[in-house]
């Protein structure tokens, strides 16, 4: 049917539109049309932020990182067969190795430079051939054996003090006229020690230009010692003098040195006296001169003052005088030597050690032996009656069987497995001692290989530093999870409600942060003790104001959007309001921020260990890093490791944590970059 | 503005007020540190203590609640003497009256016996100024010219080679990169003395006085300028995103133009005011630094005086570190109305 339609239009004149009903035409008639999905997919906030997040490529290398580091020191320390918490005394400073012996870089070999040489002078003197040990180094534990010690040449390096491994050297005397140095030379060699408590001395020396043939007979002059015990710090030594003599011009003294039981001390000296012929005087004392001596007799010192009474005494004018008190051996010989020490064959290699008959008992069981338990008990059981028989015989039967040769700790090889009868209180006691080698003594299968070395109690390096992290990952993941939570709180009420409890929350935040927290950890520390709960309290005590302050700007920002009007005015209640509308969307910078807390815990509880605060009893990181922290010249590879994970752990938290920031920041959204 | 300054101004000494009566109270609580030695030598020191005012005695035992110390007799067993300590309040405006009347902080027992606990601070706090201020002269412009380059460059290698350089910086934490900083310069190379040079040790070689500075300026220049570097980086390209800065260009002012003549100063601004901040915390000192290089400023005393235990020193030091906190808060924020003429007019932003 027509439709009429009447319209005045701008200027007031009418029209008519008439409609037919066939100008209407109906398409699409075999179809329903309604709304059509999306053809792009939805993205929620937090999808947006990952893929934003996955665009930035450093941020994903560090979660990568981070991930990895986080899994290894998860894992790692339980994997470990020793717990990292005990010392193992035989494996300290262990050098770091991957790989074998000898080829230079990283096979648990240092160059060691400048050490002194136990010389042969012997060998030396005989045919020049330089040969010998550097001083306390076992032949073993040198990479190449003697053949590549490298030897400064004789004569090339003095020493002003004494030495044991040195030779020769002189005792320089001065006197008024300097043009005319009398210089005594000392002709021989080290002092001889006969045993460890008593060091025989003979010192002789040789004034070239003045001989004693000149004074007169022996009786003429004398060497006297007076105060003769001295004291070095630990023990106390008395010196005496057995002998004097001259021969041809030579001064030689003959001193024995010896600890002591006298318990009071001065310094010791000798005296030269000599009787004058010009005047009548007796005692006229000449030169006065000390020996002094350190523990092992290793600085022998010549203190020479003189007390001239009479200058123009039977010398003329050639008196003795002192050079500023202290005359050291000057410029004896010593010999040098370069070499490369091999630390692995020094803690595990071969080795004479005493065994206890349980553990020989031990080795027999495990079948390394020909003996059996029974010979062994019968031996014991013979007690004060064994002879040398019977030991001949147990030993005769300790021969390798099966697979005693790889296996076995006794390197019979050696030829040196030796059983000892001693009777000790009453009762006799049976010694054995052998050749072991070490590592199979201490229980491994082959020689082990610390990739980055041991520390100074004997744990691995890379073990300690994951379990020590592990222990810096626990605080800062328990501290920042109650500074999260807390600070969320406390600065959604803070910002929510505004007003009055806001002013009040502010300024209770704001007094508490002006203490400086430094000064709350040690007060907590020194009054509470050193344990983690302690740490993390006080790392909590002040962690929390900055979630709170993020929080409450959050909320200051979305808590007069129109959104949460409507909501409001539709009846939703206030917990409503903060926890379905307005944390949602503060949620991702509150994330970031409790994240970024992580690094700055680690990081502070590592500054209170280097101050001398941290934890004790557990190993975390700035705990690791001031214990090695002393051994920086000595063994570097110690706090080169742990530092390089906390620096790669700090960096990759930080890389992420930028990441997060940029992934989250809303006004980012649909930007290019 | 005058108003804001001196609320901001006094709410800070509000602040630093209850502050040091909290650290003291909580100080208090610490153990009193008993001496030890023959009888007669602890009465002694008690008797010295108490005419300081720190602990009191009577001849028989109080029950008015007071915390006793010890109960001793003198050897000729003629009197016996019963030491109190001395409650915490009492001691408390004891102590306020001594420091505001007298300027006397306690005398320090353990780190210089009977020394004035603020004569020790001050005479170290000199080698401790001399050493930061070095590296505020270096960083700050050479931070500044970092962060300037790398924004301009935004994007290209050299901004992703600064970026790195810094991000590896800032996160490393200082006791590594000074640990670092010794291995290669002291062990390795043997250039520079591992601790600072003592008086006897310049003397003999006057260039040790210098190199003696090289290490901690090294160590403190590479966080600020990390840090003045991102900073810098990131307000400039902020600023350089902003509209005005395109008018300028339409307009027809080159790139250069419009950097020097407007964008610097727009960037600088939150700039400044933590220059003057770090300035004023130059008096701190850096504990760390100080502790593994012995050097003898405030940081290691405060280290050392928790280590002994030397209360006097320990709260005189506490009260330096919290004013100067508390007065470079003050300082940033009266300075960000100097600099900033919005925040003067107080616009919304």
């Amino acid at each position: 049917m027509a439709k009429n339609f009447h319209y005045l239009d701008s200027t007031g004149k009418p029209h008519d539109i008439v409609i037919e009903d066939n100008d209407l035409n109906l398409v699409a008639t075999d179809r329903r049309i309604s709304d059509e999905k999306l053809k792009s997919k939805p993205t929620t906030f937090f999808k947006d932020a990952l893929r934003r997040f996955a665009k930035n490529k450093s941020s994903v290398a560090g979660a990568i990182i981070l991930g990895i580091i986080l899994l290894v020191s998860f894992i790692l320390p339980s994997l470990s067969p020793y717990p990292v918490d005990v010392d193992r005394a035989y494996e300290k400073k262990l050098l770091p190795k991957l790989f074998d012996t000898g080829t230079g870089w990283w096979d648990g070999t240092t160059m060691m430079n400048d050490i002194t040489c136990d010389f042969d002078w012997e060998k030396y003197d005989e045919d020049g051939t330089y040969s010998g040990l550097p001083a306390d180094v076992l032949e073993r534990d040198i990479v190449g054996g003697q053949k590549s010690i490298e030897y400064t040449k004789v004569g090339d390096v003095k020493v002003d003090t004494y030495s044991q491994y040195g030779r020769g050297g002189s005792l320089r005397l001065w006197t008024f006229d300097s043009a005319t140095d009398y210089v005594a030379e000392l002709k021989s060699p080290s002092p001889i020690i006969y045993d460890m408590s008593m060091f025989d001395y003979q010192v002789d020396f040789t004034v070239p230009a003045f001989s004693a043939t000149a004074l007169g007979e022996k009786g003429q002059w004398a060497f006297v010692i007076k105060d003769s015990v001295s004291y070095d710090g630990e023990h106390y030594y008395e010196t005496v003098l057995r002998d004097y003599s001259t021969e041809d011009g030579d001064f030689s003294i003959d001193l024995q040195i010896y600890e002591s039981e006298i318990a009071s001390y001065t310094s010791p000296y000798f005296l030269f006296r000599v009787k004058s012929s010009s005047t009548a005087n007796e005692n006229m004392l000449l030169s006065k001169f000390a020996l002094s001596y350190g523990a092992n007799a290793n600085n022998m010192l010549v203190d020479t003052n003189t007390l001239i009474d009479d200058a123009n005494a039977i010398m003329g004018n050639q008196a003795w005088k002192t050079n500023a008190g202290q005359l050291n051996i000057y410029q004896a010989d010593i010999v040098r030597c370069n070499f490369r020490f091999d630390s692995y064959q020094n803690h595990y290699g071969d080795r004479n050690w005493p065994l206890s008959s349980t553990e020989i008992r031990n080795y027999i069981k495990k079948g390394y032996y020909e003996a059996t338990e029974e010979d062994l008990t019968t031996l014991l059981n013979l007690g004060s009656s064994m002879k040398s028989s019977d030991i001949a015989a147990f030993k005769a039967k300790m021969v390798y069987k099966g697979e005693g040769e790889a296996k076995s700790p006794i390197r019979l090889e050696y030829d040196d497995f030796a059983i000892t009868k001693k009777s000790a209180g009453g009762k006799t006691v049976v010694e054995f001692s052998a050749t072991v080698s070490f590592y199979r003594y201490l229980g491994y299968d082959a020689m082990p290989k610390f990739l980055f070395g041991t520390d100074d109690y004997g744990n691995a390096i890379v073990t300690k530093t994951f379990s020590g992290l592990r222990v810096s990952l626990l605080l800062g993941i328990i501290t920042s999870a109650v500074c999260f939570i807390f600070g969320l709180i406390w600065g959604s009420i803070s910002g929510y409600f505004g007003g009055w409890v806001d002013i009040a929350m502010e300024r209770f935040c704001e007094i508490l942060g002006g203490l400086p927290w430094i000064v709350l950890m040690t007060i907590a520390i020194i009054k509470f003790g050193q344990s983690p709960v302690v740490f993390a309290m006080a790392l909590c005590l002040t962690g929390w104001m900055g979630t709170a302050s993020i929080t409450r700007t959050q909320f200051y920002r979305f808590k007069d959007r129109e959104y949460i009007l409507a909501a409001r005015t539709l009846g939703a209640k206030d917990t409503r309001l903060i926890f379905r509308h307005i944390l949602p969307n503060a949620v991702g910078t509150i994330i970031t921020s409790s994240v970024l807390m992580i690094p700055s815990v680690i990081f502070s509880e590592s500054t209170i260990a280097y101050l001398g605060l941290g934890l004790q009893g557990m190993n975390s990181l700035g705990v690791i890093l001031a214990d090695n922290q002393q051994f920086i010249t000595t063994y570097p590879a110690l706090i080169v490791f742990p530092s390089v994970i906390m620096a790669l752990m700090m960096i990759s938290f930080n890389l992420f944590g930028n990441g997060l920031r940029d992934a989250f920041n809303p006004s980012l959204k649909g930007a290019e970059q | 503005m005058v108003k804001y300054t001196i609320q901001r101004i006094v709410l800070a000494i509000i602040t630093a007020f209850i502050v040091l009566t909290m650290t003291y109270f909580l100080m208090y609580l610490l153990p009193y540190s008993k001496p030890i030695g023959t009888d007669n030598a602890r009465i002694a020191y008690y008797l010295s203590q108490a005419a300081k005012g720190y602990v009191w005695y009577y001849s028989t035992p109080q029950k008015n609640g007071l915390e006793l110390l010890e109960c001793l007799t003198t050897s000729d067993g003629m009197t016996t003497y019963y030491f109190y300590r001395v409650p915490a309040h009492v001691q408390y405006f004891k102590w306020l009256t001594n420091v505001f009347t007298k300027w006397e902080w306690g005398t320090s027992v353990q780190i210089q016996a009977n020394a004035d606990a603020m004569a020790i601070i001050a005479s170290r706090i000199g080698t401790t100024i001399k050493i930061n201020i070095w590296p505020v002269i270096i960083s700050v412009p050479m931070g500044i010219a970092l962060g300037v380059w790398a924004a301009l460059k935004k994007n290209k290698l050299t901004d992703h080679i600064i970026s790195t350089v810094i991000m590896i910086f800032i996160s490393v934490p200082s006791f590594i990169v000074i640990t670092f900083l010794l291995l290669v310069f002291v062990y390795n190379t043997g250039w520079l003395p591992a601790r600072w040079p003592t008086q006897m040790q310049i003397q003999s070689d006057p260039s040790m006085a210098v190199k003696g500075y090289i290490i901690p300026v090294m160590a403190l220049s590479f966080g600020s300028i990390c840090g003045y570097c991102r900073f810098t980086r990131a307000e400039l390209t902020e600023v350089m995103s902003s509209d005005f800065l395109l008018l300028a260009r339409t307009k027809g002012l080159t790139k250069r133009q419009t950097i020097v003549r407007h964008a610097m100063k727009n960037a600088m601004v939150p700039i400044l005011p933590s220059i003057l901040a770090e300035v004023i915390g130059l008096l701190g000192g850096s504990m760390i630094l100080e502790q593994i290089y012995s050097i003898p400023g405030v940081g290691r005393l405060y280290v050392t005086a928790i280590n002994m235990k030397d209360y006097n020193v320990l709260m005189a030091d506490m009260s330096l570190y919290t004013t100067i906190g508390l007065l470079s808060g003050v300082f940033l924020d009266l300075s960000y109305g100097f600099i900033d003429p919005r925040i003067r007019m107080g616009a919304k932003k």
